[in-house]
């Protein structure tokens, strides 16, 4: 018999696994969107290519930022029930990233750490990564009936 | 046996023939604050800039004969932002006439700025800008900075993509992520390689670039040198010529600090590819051609200062290619901003911290 504790860190880190491969994606989509932008077009072979690429090697990077965001997240439901509606959970998990987006440029020796993020439009796409991954969540766990 | 005998006198001598010449390494001023550039005077005496803003004119022995702050119009100090680069002009005997390049604006709205000055025995007077970048951009990263006069007696000046920006580096109409030539007191010079095109800014000389901290002119080969950081990986050295895309960021071996991947593409079509790179990434700062004669193995050879390699990099040339590489003055420990040849032979270092050196290299 699985505790309830384990299942809270099992869907945990599936809510990161998502958001983290959603930003990944997300990633690759924008630096694709402004090379292509440039070029008059990247073929599908290279985006394809850039998309892996990314899943392997920006995921190193975003993992953690997700993990550190969700977790966060994750506490504030566990602490306050009033948060474990879909709507607000999602708006937790992206007003945090946000609040995370800013320490972590401020801390950082450039202006920008994610290329994605250096537009408003990319911003707010990362953040719905964040969100996908909070609703993710929330539904295992009132799915498994752990939450109300 | 015979055959066998050549064969090993030559695995043997290879060490030898291959061997950097030795050196002395002299301290000759320290508690350089950030030291940017150097530049030699025809009395023998040196030119010394720090980020914070200083000038210092120090003798051929490293002690000071002066050190100011100079009232460059905007200057900005901050991160990567500050005084950079300093250059004799091609007619100082008669007129005294520098150039100094700085970040200049605001933390939010800043650009790179070129000035002219004349250097008087205590100081300098006459401080003009003559330059200034456009368009304003946010954030003290990717400056460029450094300067390179031509025989013509014009100036090449490089501009950062200022980091956030990197796709104006393909912008024409935009000066960030560029090479641009101007006359010595700012104007545009009419053979410039865009003047006649519209939407071309006039100044551009070359683009496509992302933080050229390294150019000169080689007069024997009538090649214009530059290199420039790469993000994480693909550091670059080009061979400059006017009107060329050097790719950034279509075409680069490096990819985002956090491991994206800048672009698919390595290499493009109509655009020029680095005739040596350095991945992992070196930081190449300063850099110079040594035509001195204290080192004659070295005649020729261009030497690039690099900041995260903590060492200088002896690149052996021919036919415009690299054909071989060393690595030099690691013993430092220190992130080295620029390297110069000195008019006396040596070779210059300073090295880039709030304790920065000045090192004289000499057989």
């Amino acid at each position: 018999m699985i505790s309830a504790r384990w299942y809270l860190l099992w869907y945990l880190l599936l809510a990161v696994l998502l958001t983290t491969v959603l930003a990944c994606i997300t990633q690759s989509g924008f630096n694709l969107a402004a090379i292509a932008s440039l070029t008059g077009g990247v073929a599908a072979g290279d985006i394809a290519a850039t998309i892996w690429f990314d899943l392997t090697h920006f995921s190193l990077t975003y993992a953690p930022i997700a993990l550190v965001n969700l977790l966060v997240a994750a506490v504030l439901l566990h602490v306050l029930p009033l948060l474990r509606r879909y709507w607000l959970a999602a708006v937790l998990g992206a007003v945090l990233l946000y609040l995370m987006l800013l320490i972590i440029n401020i801390i950082a020796p450039m202006p920008t750490l994610i290329a994605a993020t250096r537009s408003n439009t990319g911003i707010i796409s990362m953040l719905l990564c964040s969100s996908a991954g909070m609703l993710s969540y929330v539904w295992l766990l009132k799915r498994r009936k752990l939450y109300a | 046996m015979l055959r066998l005998a050549i064969l090993l006198a030559l695995l043997f001598a290879l060490p030898v023939l291959n061997a950097a010449p030795s050196y002395q390494l002299k301290v000759l001023a320290d508690n350089l604050n950030y030291p940017w550039a150097l530049v030699f005077l025809p009395d023998g005496d040196m030119l010394l800039t720090e980020r914070s803003g200083v000038v210092k004119r120090l003798a051929a022995d490293g002690s000071e004969r002066f050190s100011i702050k100079p009232d460059l119009p905007d200057l900005l100090q901050a991160a990567q932002a500050g005084l950079q680069d300093i250059i004799l002009a091609p007619d100082f005997a008669a007129n005294n006439q520098i150039l100094l390049s700085y970040a200049c604006g605001t933390l939010k709205a800043n650009t790179t700025c070129l000035a002219s000055a004349e250097l008087t025995a205590s100081g300098l007077d006459n401080i003009k800008r003559i330059f200034q970048a456009q368009p304003l951009k946010s954030g003290a990263a990717h400056f460029g900075g450094r300067i390179a006069f031509l025989p013509d007696n014009s100036l090449v000046l490089t501009l950062g993509d200022g980091f956030d920006y990197r796709e104006q580096a393909q912008n024409p109409a935009s000066h960030l992520g560029k090479i641009v030539r101007l006359n010595a007191d700012g104007s545009v010079p009419k053979d410039n390689p865009f003047t006649d095109k519209a939407d071309y800014a006039a100044e551009i000389y070359s683009l496509g670039h992302r933080n050229v901290q390294g150019i000169f002119y080689d007069a024997p080969s009538q090649t214009l040198y530059s290199h420039e950081h790469g993000p994480r990986g693909g550091d670059e050295l080009n061979i400059i010529s006017a009107g060329a895309n050097y790719g950034w960021p279509v075409a680069t071996k490096g990819i985002d600090y956090t491991g994206a991947r800048v672009s698919p593409y390595t290499a493009f079509s109509g655009m020029q590819a680095p005739v040596w790179g350095w991945t992992p990434s070196i930081a190449p700062a300063g850099m110079t051609l040594y035509r001195g004669e204290l080192f004659p193995q070295w005649q020729g050879n261009i030497f690039v200062a690099a900041l995260a390699a903590k060492s200088v990099y002896r690149l052996q040339i021919e036919k415009h290619q690299v054909v071989h590489e060393q690595v030099l003055f690691s013993e430092l420990k220190q992130r080295i901003r620029d390297v110069r040849s000195g008019p006396d032979g040596a070779l210059y270092l300073l090295t880039d911290s709030d304790k920065g050196q000045l090192i004289k290299v000499t057989p």
